[in-house]
């Protein structure tokens, strides 16, 4: 359903892909790995407009994606739970969630996923009337997948959701993406530096180094990899 | 023995006390909704809008030709409105656009070339013959009693329009999609990006609102102060001291700052000491209590505290 | 010989360029070649430009020692100030004072003060007040500065105007202008000493701010306006250095006003208005932040654009001559607003980038000029394309989950 190809981008003089090519497919996970500064952020960026691609191209339904703007490639369907959560701090949770779901007209609609995603972070209803820079990081995290979910996403782009996190919360969060993966058939793209949880519910994987694509393979196949077992999994 | 103010003192004259404290109300309504008009912008793109004044200017000035081919008074406040909304778009999309993103001094001096445009393109084209000139209201200037004084039904106007369309931004803000987008996009506008609001198109509908605001208030000035090239400066002094004085980022605070500096202005220029001071030291009195006050408040009264950095 | 002023600047800036792009001289001499070339230019000047012109050039010296103050604030140090206009008004009342052979204060004796000392005292009376509200705007930080300093300015006409004992209130001071000295008498006449004056007033400054911000001080005000917590960090006395950037910048403004003084022979409340003093502003930011040479560009652009762009503009053909004549700051703000679209980093900042061509490489250069411009040009129409693309609000289509 997404498909990167040859795609190279930079930020002004620093390359920072080189002829990316990646596919992620309709209702799987896919993990992104590498080390800091390999180029994953980067490539969540470009799926979702925010970075223009140098060149090569990024397909999404037969759809030149890297030709649109990133309000556009929202009502897609394809929606950036960015590094960092990127909250409006000083907004509600309410209107967090409320603003998630910008882009949509079905009052009814969003009201019903808004008790779904009520579900999934049983934590945000008793918080909603609180401004999210009052949340503590894990709560924080929550609201941001929550966020993303109001948009109906068909493709999430998932950057560190467990940055900052403690390891109980860490598996909480990851059970839940699983959880949202199965139940509501979105198709999740995991940025994750816990490469052990994130082959755990992937399907597949790719590892990039220094901007380019070193490594891809089934999670599996990754997981029984020299490479990545010394770099990565450290055993 | 020498008057100690120009005017009878309050406790001669209560009348005169309260029917300065109403008016003040009624133009502090109108620094206040420019002052609004500067804290949008000052949220949004981060800068004080030093052409504020002169668009606002510019747009009454058109009304002005449109007074003389016959429109009504209440028409004019309306087309002036809308007429400074489509300003105010025009402003970001052609020459704030290309600056965006560099540093905010940048932008202050584009805003001030602005300044100059304006001003001077306005002159040009109106400030022939007699000066300045006269602008209608819907009201009229006769008294209306209050009970304890009496103040022109225009400054009533004021009042009542200034209320309402606080009211109105508040509504706007706090109960609408667009309003609630438009605070995101001040807030972060990477993450409203990310939730498919248009950034560029808040950016645009947030000049647009404010300088419809300051129409408002230019075409409701103008009856008052009379129609020149300048008229709006002083406004636009006043009204920047109000949206200091409230803190920039707030809007409760511009609409405060609003009210106490135009109760201020006319308390200072009714009751000057006649042997020290004249109505004409009004503005430096005002200014120096301004400097006074930020510096006991660095950001104003309701400001935020400015975060700070590494 | 007589010479037009756009003439006169085109061979002055050509010969610079000259100078200083040329193999003539060792590369480290060059920029000190181009600095004498200027100066012999600028030394030729009073006798090739006529009376009104020769004027303009001493208001040009006087606005870059202006122009250069407030860079030091708001270009090194990262301080906003439209309240610069009054700093020069107070070195020009202090001038006034001094000169004036009247008995203004019972203090001071009739005799008027020589010029130089004068205008040194009027710089320390600058620097003093520069000091006063350096202090207490420690405070204050961005628009709340900017405001602040706008409302000095603004409310020095008035103060001035009422208490008129020392001022002479709305009438202001007129004072005669010193005469050239004795051993130039018959050389030169006074307008062109007092341009000579303006002229060495400038080169000394410059001349001070270049060899102070080398100095340790220099790079303390830089490293503070970078980041005033990594600046503490590395031990710099952030306050100490604010004030002082403030403190400087006010003695440059107060000096400039006093040499103005000098050459108008006169000051009134309205000498210096809001208008001047944003233009200071205007000035450093077109010229270029953070740049001397910038500093004077600014100056150059604050004296001429004013007084001659709308004449040029309106000459062009095909633009109905006395339409653009008749708002000429209409010009002036668009050109403003052009060049900050442009050249972010102002006049000087192209300037600087052009100085590092190689002029051996100039043919090689001059070839990829045209696909240079193409892609300038495509990329400008990016920057713009926001202007034309006003789709409806209604095309977009909005997301609709059951579409899937
Ligand atoms: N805004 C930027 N400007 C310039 N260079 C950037 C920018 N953002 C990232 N880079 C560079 O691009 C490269 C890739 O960065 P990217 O953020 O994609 O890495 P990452 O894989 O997400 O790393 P991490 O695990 O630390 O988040 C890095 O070398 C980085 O320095
Ligand atoms: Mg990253």
């Amino acid at each position: 359903m997404l498909r990167l190809r040859d795609v190279t981008a930079a930020y002004g003089p620093v390359v920072a892909l080189h002829q990316v090519s990646l596919e992620v497919e309709e209702k799987a996970v896919v993990a992104l790995l590498g080390a800091n500064g390999a180029g994953k952020t980067t490539t969540l960026r470009v799926i979702s407009g925010l970075l223009r691609p140098r060149s090569g191209v990024v397909e999404y339904d037969g759809l030149q994606l890297h030709t649109l703007s990133p309000d556009r490639i929202v009502s897609l369907g394809i929606v950036h739970v960015p590094e960092g959560r990127q909250l409006f701090t000083q907004l509600t949770v309410l209107e967090n969630l409320e603003l998630g779901a910008y882009l949509r007209r079905d009052r009814a609609g969003i009201r019903r996923d808004l008790e779904k995603v009520f579900q999934y972070f049983p934590i945000l209803a008793e918080r909603r009337r609180q401004h999210a820079g009052s949340l503590s990081g894990g709560e924080q995290q929550m609201l941001a997948i929550g966020r993303a979910l109001m948009a109906r996403p068909r493709l999430l782009l998932l950057d560190e959701p467990s940055l900052g996190l403690a390891p109980m919360i860490t598996r909480e969060i990851f059970q839940i993406i699983r959880a949202i993966n199965q139940e509501e058939g979105i198709s999740v793209l995991l940025v994750e530096q816990n490469v052990r949880l994130a082959l755990d519910i992937s399907k597949k994987g790719y590892v990039l180094e220094t901007g380019r694509i070193v490594l891809a393979d089934t999670a599996e196949g990754l997981r029984a990899n020299e490479e990545v077992r010394r770099s990565y999994l450290g055993y | 023995m020498e008057a100690l103010f120009l005017a009878p003192p309050p406790w001669e004259d209560w009348s005169l006390f309260g029917q300065q404290v109403v008016s003040g109300f009624a133009t502090g309504a109108m620094y206040a909704l420019f002052a609004l008009a500067l804290v949008l912008i000052y949220r949004s793109t981060d800068i004080i809008n030093f052409a504020q004044s002169e668009v606002a200017m510019f747009g009454t000035f058109a009304m002005w030709s449109l007074y003389l081919a016959g429109l009504e008074a209440w028409q004019l406040i309306i087309l002036g409105v809308l007429l400074g909304f489509a300003l105010g778009a025009v402003v970001e999309r052609v020459v704030v656009r290309p600056v965006e993103g560099r540093p905010h001094l940048s932008i202050v001096v584009v805003t001030l070339g602005l300044f100059l445009l304006f001003n001077s393109v306005a002159t040009w084209i109106w400030a022939r013959g007699e000066l300045p000139k006269h602008f209608p209201s819907p009201f009229s200037f006769e008294g209306v009693n209050l009970g304890f004084t009496s103040i022109p039904q225009h400054h009533l106007g004021l009042l009542l329009v200034g209320a309402g369309v606080m009211v109105l931004l508040v509504l706007l803000f706090n109960r609408t999609k667009v309003g609630l987008a438009m605070r995101a996009t001040a807030q972060n506008p990477l993450a409203a990006q990310l939730m498919g609001i248009s950034v560029g198109r808040m950016l645009t509908l947030g000049w647009a609102l404010s300088a419809a605001l300051g129409g408002l208030a230019g075409v409701f000035i103008a009856p008052i102060t009379f129609l020149h090239p300048g008229y709006m400066l002083p406004v636009f002094l006043y009204a920047s001291a109000a949206a200091v004085l409230g803190g920039l980022t707030s809007p409760p605070g511009a609409v405060v700052g609003g009210f106490v500096i135009g109760i201020g202005e006319n308390l200072l220029g009714t009751y000057t000491p006649a042997k020290w001071l004249g109505p004409e030291m009004k503005l430096p009195l005002i200014l120096l209590v301004l400097i006074l006050i930020l510096l006991v408040r660095p950001t104003g009264l309701f400001g935020e505290r400015a975060v700070r950095r590494v | 010989m007589q010479m037009e002023i756009w003439p006169f600047l085109a061979l002055l800036a050509g010969l610079a360029a000259i100078a200083y792009l040329l193999p003539i001289v060792p590369m480290r001499w060059r920029r000190a070649l181009a600095i004498v070339v200027v100066l012999a230019l600028l030394c030729w000047a009073p006798f090739v430009l006529d009376n009104f012109r020769t004027f303009q050039m001493s208001r040009v010296a006087i606005m870059a020692v202006a122009v250069l103050g407030l860079n030091l604030l708001t270009g090194y140090n990262g301080q906003v100030s439209l309240g610069h206009g009054a700093f020069m008004i107070l070195g020009m009342y202090t001038m006034a004072i001094l000169m004036d052979s009247k008995e203004q204060l019972n203090f001071i004796d009739a005799r008027p003060w020589p010029f130089w000392a004068a205008l040194i005292v009027a710089t320390g009376i600058s620097a003093l007040a520069g000091l006063g509200i350096g202090i207490p705007s420690l405070r204050l930080s961005g628009p709340y500065l900017a405001i602040a300093t706008l409302a000095v300015m603004i409310s020095i006409t008035p103060v001035l105007k009422k208490f008129g004992g020392l001022t002479g209130g709305v009438q202001g001071l007129r004072f005669p202008t010193p005469p050239p000295p004795e051993f130039l008498k018959g050389l030169i006449d006074r307008p062109d000493w007092l341009y000579f004056l303006s002229l060495i007033t400038a080169v000394i400054l410059i001349f001070l701010a270049w060899n102070l911000l080398r100095s340790p001080l220099g790079r303390a005000l830089i490293a503070v306006r970078d980041s005033e917590i990594a600046a503490a960090a590395m031990g710099i006395p952030v306050a100490r250095s604010k004030v002082i950037a403030f403190t400087l910048s006010a003695a440059y403004a107060g000096a400039a006003g006093g040499v103005l003084a000098l050459l108008l022979g006169s000051v009134t409340p309205e000498s210096i208005t809001i208008a001047d003093s944003i233009n200071l502003l205007v000035g450093v930011v077109i010229g270029g932040l953070a740049s001397i040479l910038g500093s004077v560009l600014g100056a150059l652009a604050v004296v001429f654009i004013p007084s001659d762009a709308a004449k040029i503009v309106a000459s062009l053909p095909g633009l109905g001559g006395g339409i653009v004549e008749r708002a000429p700051g209409a010009i002036q703000g668009a050109l403003v607003i052009i060049v900050m679209i442009l050249m972010p980093l102002g006049v000087a900042g192209v300037l600087h980038r052009m100085a590092g061509l190689d002029v051996r490489r100039l043919p090689e250069v001059v070839a990829r000029l045209p696909s240079r411009m193409l892609k300038g040009a495509q990329l400008a129409a990016g920057r713009f394309r926001w202007v034309w693309d006003i789709r409806p609000w209604a095309q977009r289509r909005p997301f609709n989950p059951d579409d899937y």
